[in-house]
């Protein structure tokens, strides 16, 4: 067994609001080994992002952070903001969603990627420009010796994501969390982001963690998958488990809403009737009773425990949150929830 | 640039002859017309032969446009601005007796203010909804609310009699250097005019900051590894800066004619003075001389402000200007 990176335990994060306490993060328990890909996937405000900015310690003040976030033999949570700053950029790097806003406007970019090497090495002026330029060369910014002194306005939305992806892999760090790093971009730019990813994590060899809710982006580079809902983790495993044989009905639900290139063409997308619960208070049951086709009595009164799958699928660390859930990991994919075409343009018999 | 700063240049000429030609028009609405001043400089009761010869010496049967026309000539063709109804001086000296004298009061206190107001509002923004910021926020809104004649009129209660006795009035005298025989005289008037601008700037660089801090680039400088102080004034300061480039901008003519109030409640015969003394009395020249003086620094202050903003967001920089 290896010792995990990093490693999250009964992490709970609240937001206290004019409407009461948010409850974004439920008590999730994570581990992040060394040099693998670990992708988080769900639904907007499924406390995705606020996962990756607890690690941080970006959260908004009015946030309030429960559990233990450790780093080898380091505590994250609570660290003071000096101390923190000493670990950002330096053992984890941060890639956001949005290019647009999350490059300073009024600097260039060489001058943003130099200020994160500068945050953590003492590198002289010439040095610094020249790791400038190699680390934009790396994630593919052409001639990027010529580009170095230009704005980020002067820059596409894929290029300046490219821009950020240097400055997160800057110093070599262990870990790189890329928040959503494709959600705004063009699909045709989004492989070529991918691919830098790839390049940032093969050269400072580090793990990353890929948010997203695009199962495709998951699909191609993660090597273990989260399933978060409702702020708790609802099925881990890896990979191969995650997409052939998912143990929960809401994994069921997100896999059959993916277009598939290889049906006929006919086949309607089949989407998760409802939507997620409100994340003020707390519901008893599964928070996905109330969307799921599966739905027995015990759901709507036990919440299910995160329990590894006994199933025909044979790797350990597959586990679900769901009573039913050896059940499931049995059932054909995407069958569970019904076909909504019916109201549609089917042509008389 | 340069062709930007040129075409700057022209458009703001243009405002500048509108701004001439409403100030032009404006005394025919006096009651009896452009005459009027005539009863002012010679005296109410004087017989209407004395008017018309009046007006025949100045010019004032000619047709509007001539008339116009011959004051544009007179002012950008042989630089004159005319000569004052009331004083027996001609426009440009009353301009250049009264001007260093208000610029002194004026640009002093806009260092202290600058010098105050940014780091003061940077500071609320930082440490928001602290003591610090509760206090300097009520502060500010009570001193904007204050009439800027009345805080100096407290200004003067509590400094100059109750408290200390720091003079009153800053040294009178027509000679440009007699404002430096007594340099103490200058703390109220400086003092009151400042606190104002304070609570005004510091409120605007305030809000700029807090705006900038909740940008997604500040979290990606923290995400870097930079220290707070880092972010604050690596990369919001410079991004909030813009707006106060615009207003220092904007504060330009104010160095002028906006000191009237303090200028009158601390007995400082300034341009602002000047203005409104002119006003009142219908002397024409004056009253058009000055406005140009203003109008000009107005548009100045503009295009200096929307250089200076080109220079601090590289985004604002116009095409054609090299990097």
């Amino acid at each position: 067994m290896v010792e995990p990176l990093l490693d999250i335990k009964d992490l709970d994060v609240r937001f206290s609001t004019s409407e009461g306490e948010t409850r974004a993060i439920r008590g999730i328990n994570l581990s992040l080994n060394p040099r693998e890909v670990l992708g988080i996937v769900g639904e907007s405000g499924s406390g995705k992002s606020v996962t990756a900015l607890a690690v941080m310690g970006l959260l908004a003040k009015n946030a309030n952070v429960t559990g233990s976030i450790h780093m080898g033999d380091r505590e994250l949570l609570g660290m003071k903001d000096r101390q923190l700053s000493s670990i950002r950029g330096l053992k984890i790097g941060m890639i956001f969603q949005d290019p647009l806003t999350s490059l300073n406007p009024v600097y260039s970019v060489g001058w943003q990627v130099e200020e994160a090497i500068s945050a953590h090495q003492d590198l002289s002026k010439e040095k610094r420009r020249a790791e400038a330029i190699r680390l934009l060369e790396l994630v593919g910014i052409p001639r990027a010796d010529d580009r170095v002194d230009d704005y980020p306005h002067e820059f596409s939305g894929g290029m300046r994501q490219r821009v950020v992806i240097a400055i997160a892999m800057a110093n070599n760090p262990q870990i790189i969390l890329a928040d959503e790093p494709t959600t705004a971009l063009d699909v045709t730019v989004q492989a070529q982001v991918l691919e830098a990813l790839q390049v940032a994590i093969d050269q400072s060899h580090a793990s990353l963690v890929l948010i997203t809710h695009d199962l495709g982006v998951v699909a191609g580079l993660a090597s273990r998958v989260v399933v978060m809902y409702a702020g708790r983790i609802v099925e881990i495993g890896t990979a191969d488990a995650i997409f052939y044989s998912p143990a929960m009905p809401y994994t069921h639900g997100l896999l059959g809403s993916i277009p598939r290139v290889d049906d006929d063409g006919g086949a309607r997308l089949r989407q998760i009737p409802g939507s997620p619960p409100s994340m003020i208070g707390t519901q008893p049951g599964c928070p996905f009773a109330p969307r799921c086709p599966l739905r027995k009595d015990i759901c709507l009164t036990e919440e299910p425990a995160l329990r590894s799958v006994s199933s025909t699928t044979g790797t350990e660390a597959h586990q679900a949150a769901c009573h039913f859930a050896s059940d499931v990991v049995t059932m054909p994919l995407a069958s569970m929830f019904p076909d909504t075409s019916d109201d549609h343009e089917e042509p008389p018999q | 640039m340069f062709t930007y700063v040129l075409r700057r240049l022209v458009q703001s000429f243009i405002v500048l002859l509108i701004v001439m030609l409403i100030t032009f028009t404006l005394p025919y609405f006096e009651p009896n017309g452009i005459l009027a001043p005539a009863y002012i400089v010679l005296g109410s009761h004087i017989s209407p032969h004395a008017v018309h010869v009046w007006g025949v010496q100045n010019g004032m049967f000619h047709p509007y446009y001539v008339r116009f026309w011959n004051y544009l000539d007179q002012v950008f063709i042989h630089f004159n601005l005319g000569v004052s109804y009331k004083q027996n001086l001609s426009v440009w000296g009353i301009i250049s007796l009264y001007v260093p004298r208000t610029i002194w009061l004026a640009l002093s206190s806009l260092i202290l203010t600058v010098v105050i107001a940014i780091p003061l509002g940077i500071y609320q923004a930082s440490r928001r909804n602290s003591v610090v910021d509760y206090v300097a926020t009520g502060t500010a809104f009570i001193l904007y609310g204050i009439p800027a004649f009345l805080l100096g009129i407290l200004m003067l209660q509590f400094f100059s009699f109750s408290w200390t006795h720091l003079p009153a009035q800053p040294p009178d005298g027509v000679a440009p250097w007699a404002m430096f025989t007594n340099p103490l005289g200058f703390i109220l008037p400086v003092m009151t005019l400042t606190l104002l601008s304070i609570a005004f700037l510091s409120r605007f660089m305030r809000s700029a900051v807090l705006e900038v801090l909740v940008q997604d680039y500040v979290r990606t400088a923290k995400a870097k590894g930079c220290s707070s102080r880092q972010v604050l004034f690596r990369h919001s300061f410079r991004n909030a800066l813009g707006p106060i480039v615009i207003i220092l901008g904007l504060y330009l003519p104010g160095l002028l004619g906006g000191a009237v109030v303090i200028e009158s409640v601390f007995n400082y015969s300034g341009l602002g003075i000047q203005l409104v003394t002119a006003a009142t009395s219908l002397d024409v020249p004056t009253v058009l001389g000055i406005t140009l003086l203003v109008s000009i620094l107005t548009l100045l202050g503009n295009l200096l402000a929307d250089i200076m903003l080109g220079i601090v967001n590289p985004r604002i920089r116009v095409e054609g200007s090299g990097r």
